[in-house]
């Protein structure tokens, strides 16, 4: 499918295991990764468990490899008897910007609620296969796995901008009430921390207490960010972020999820293929439920491998 | 597209065609106007009778109106009869109806929208709640003459009279609950479920909150209602001539609140009315009518401030 995959040497998944890293990836950087995992993790972790993704056609990367943050693996998802995300298998770059392109109905916000179990929300929805999530190899999609954990780990933004009609402050610190913090000192300096994270500080230090209906919908959407970041996730999600705004703050966003790529793995579904072209690191193009192409944006903008992307990308359907 | 279909675009509609076009829309804009004069007559008309009803009760009862009015017991002398043990009554009814039937009715209607599966068994929990709200006043009497009064051994007392209204207002208040939670858009459950809340906590924190006008304007509609029911409260007995308070609630004594006032004997407001209006001596009529405009004042006056709570929430909560 792709350099990665080839690189990485694994038969059917793109994501290498520990192993088959360690017998393809440049040994040194596999090998100071593994070092930094022991001193993190302690003495009982033996060996490293996160698996790495390699970045063969950057230029300024080349020879690099990157810590995979979650890797999607065969992984299927039905409501009901329809049968929707069809054997996706889906490195996620730990610290990168991976944008899930393709037409309406082709399943990317499907996907991507499959990683914060939103689905578990509906009756009679069934997922198969596994999302690991690195570096403590927590199957998101798991069974046992407790869907408010896997939450509480995985912001969301959603599509329209969703604030609770109450005030900007009690917004941010919801996430953290959540989690017991009481303390009104540490609620308010995350609070600030998560607003200057969301570029909206500056416009709303003076107004906290105002509710947060009260405010333009681009502020609004970085709002819902900012009370996404409060929790410190480790996974951001976007279900089209900017599709409910104008260009000015459409453009304010994506700078914002440019910068936020240094602090959290962002996974983005988007309409729109500049925006992809533009915030994304990663890119996976979709149709039909099932998985068409994955490579860094680069190639998939200007070298993609498939005949149906290069129709996608240049606009000959979706 | 051709020169040839350009040039059909461009010559455009005849002038006769335009003629009939703008005959037809003068027409349909007639139309439009009498409807606009229909809706204002049947509205008008609606209203007028309303006024009607309360400007006559008011003129006929214009001579009784006055504080003894309200400070006075039922009287053998209609000059001398007043209100003071049926709004008592009344109040307290209204209260234990209040107690009773909010929170019952308020979880009801959570269970319903935010937890239980949708399937033919709720289903038909929803159809029967519907139609509990239609069920006669006169049905739930019955029902609590023999539940309440005998089998539970209340007598008729103010806390049978207050359970049967709240059985009677029960279905208003799941339904108007329901109505209120319904409104709350799904993205905003979603953003709490998204943060890592537990469905409790959406509930309390975002669902209730958000949905309390609704859930109060329900409440107080219900209880308008249930203010004037006659039928129910007769069955169980109340009585029509009463000339005592129930137990004051607050006593002398540790631990200084009581409870007694629950198992007494009462009279309510409707049931004075109906007392008055028997009454072969026309003096009592006028106590009848200045009872019955008070009686719809009241209610006038809940309906007024559920009117003005819903007002309230959609300015603060616009989605």
């Amino acid at each position: 499918m792709s350099d990665i995959m080839e690189s990485t040497g694994t038969r059917r998944s793109m994501v290498s295991s520990p192993e088959g890293g360690r017998s393809s990836a440049p040994a040194q950087a596999d090998q100071e990764a593994r070092v930094r995992n022991d001193n993190a993790a302690g003495a009982a972790l033996a060996k490293p468990t996160t698996p790495k993704i390699s970045v063969p056609t950057d230029e300024n990367r080349k020879g690099r490899t990157l810590q995979v943050k979650a890797s999607v693996e065969n992984l299927n998802f039905y409501y009901g008897q329809h049968h929707a995300l069809k054997n996706l298998t889906i490195p996620i770059a730990d610290k990168q910007v991976t944008a899930l392109i393709g037409p309406s109905g082709c399943g990317k916000s499907t996907f991507l609620r499959c990683f914060n179990r939103m689905h578990d929300l509906q009756p009679d929805t069934r997922y198969e296969g596994s999302i690991t999530l690195y570096p403590d190899n927590l199957n998101l999609v798991g069974a046992n796995v407790d869907p408010i954990e896997v939450r509480m780990r995985i912001g969301m933004v959603f599509q329209k901008p969703n604030p609770f009609p109450k005030s900007i402050f009690e917004n941010v610190a919801y996430g953290l009430r959540l989690r017991g913090v009481r303390n009104r000192a540490t609620l308010a300096e995350e609070v600030e921390k998560a607003l200057r994270g969301a570029a909206l500080w500056d416009e709303v230090k003076d107004r906290l207490n105002d509710s947060a209906l009260a405010f333009s919908g681009g502020q609004m959407q970085r709002l819902c960010i900012a009370r996404a970041l409060a929790t410190q996730p480790e996974i951001l999600l976007f279900d089209e972020p900017t599709s409910a705004l104008d260009p000015i703050a459409t453009a304010k966003i994506e700078e914002l999820i440019s910068t936020l790529r240094d602090q959290v793995t962002v996974l983005i579904v988007t309409h729109n293929m500049q925006q992809a072209a533009r915030v994304s690191d990663y890119t996976a193009f979709m149709y039909l439920g099932e998985l068409i192409e994955f490579d860094e944006a680069a190639k998939i903008f200007t070298n993609p491998s498939k005949k149906a992307t290069e129709d996608y990308i240049t606009g000959r359907y979706g | 597209m051709n020169a040839s279909e350009r040039g059909v675009a461009r010559r455009g509609p005849s002038n006769m065609d335009i003629e009939a076009l703008r005959k037809g829309l003068s027409r349909r804009e007639i139309l439009d106007q009498v409807f606009v004069l229909v809706g204002l007559v049947v509205m008008l008309a609606c209203l007028a009778v309303l006024a009607v009803l309360f400007i006559d009760l008011v003129k006929s009862g214009a001579s009784r109106f006055g504080w003894d009015f309200f400070t006075s017991f039922a009287s053998r002398h209609a000059d001398r009869a007043g209100i003071l043990a049926a709004w008592v009554g009344t109040t307290l009814i209204m209260l234990v109806t209040a107690v009773c039937a909010v929170p019952v009715g308020v979880a009801a209607a959570i269970y319903l929208e935010e937890y239980a599966p949708k399937n033919w068994f709720t289903a038909i929990i929803e159809i029967n709640v519907t139609n509990l709200a239609g069920v006669p006043s006169i049905v739930y009497g019955l029902l609590a003459l023999g539940l309440f009064v005998y089998q539970f051994d209340l007598g008729q007392s103010i806390a049978a009279a207050g359970l049967t209204l709240a059985l009677l207002i029960l279905p208003i208040v799941i339904v108007a609950t329901r109505e209120a939670i319904r409104a709350v858009p799904n993205t905003i459950r979603e953003a709490a479920y998204g943060l890592g809340a537990t469905r409790w906590e959406v509930t309390k924190d975002h669902v209730l909150p958000y949905s309390t006008g609704g859930i109060l304007t329900g409440m107080i509609l219900g209880l308008s209602r249930a203010i004037g029911e006659t039928a129910p409260i007769i069955t169980i007995g109340a009585l029509s001539f009463i000339a005592f308070l129930p137990t004051s609630p607050i006593s002398s004594e540790f631990p200084f609140i009581s409870f007694k006032w629950l198992t007494d004997p009462f009279t309510a407001m409707p049931i004075q009315m109906f007392n008055w209006v028997s009454r072969p001596d026309p003096a009592f009529q006028a106590n009848a009518a200045a009872a019955g405009a008070i009686l719809l004042g009241m209610t006038l006056a809940m309906n007024g401030i559920a009117i003005w709570i819903r007002y309230r929430f959609r300015k603060k909560i616009n989605w």
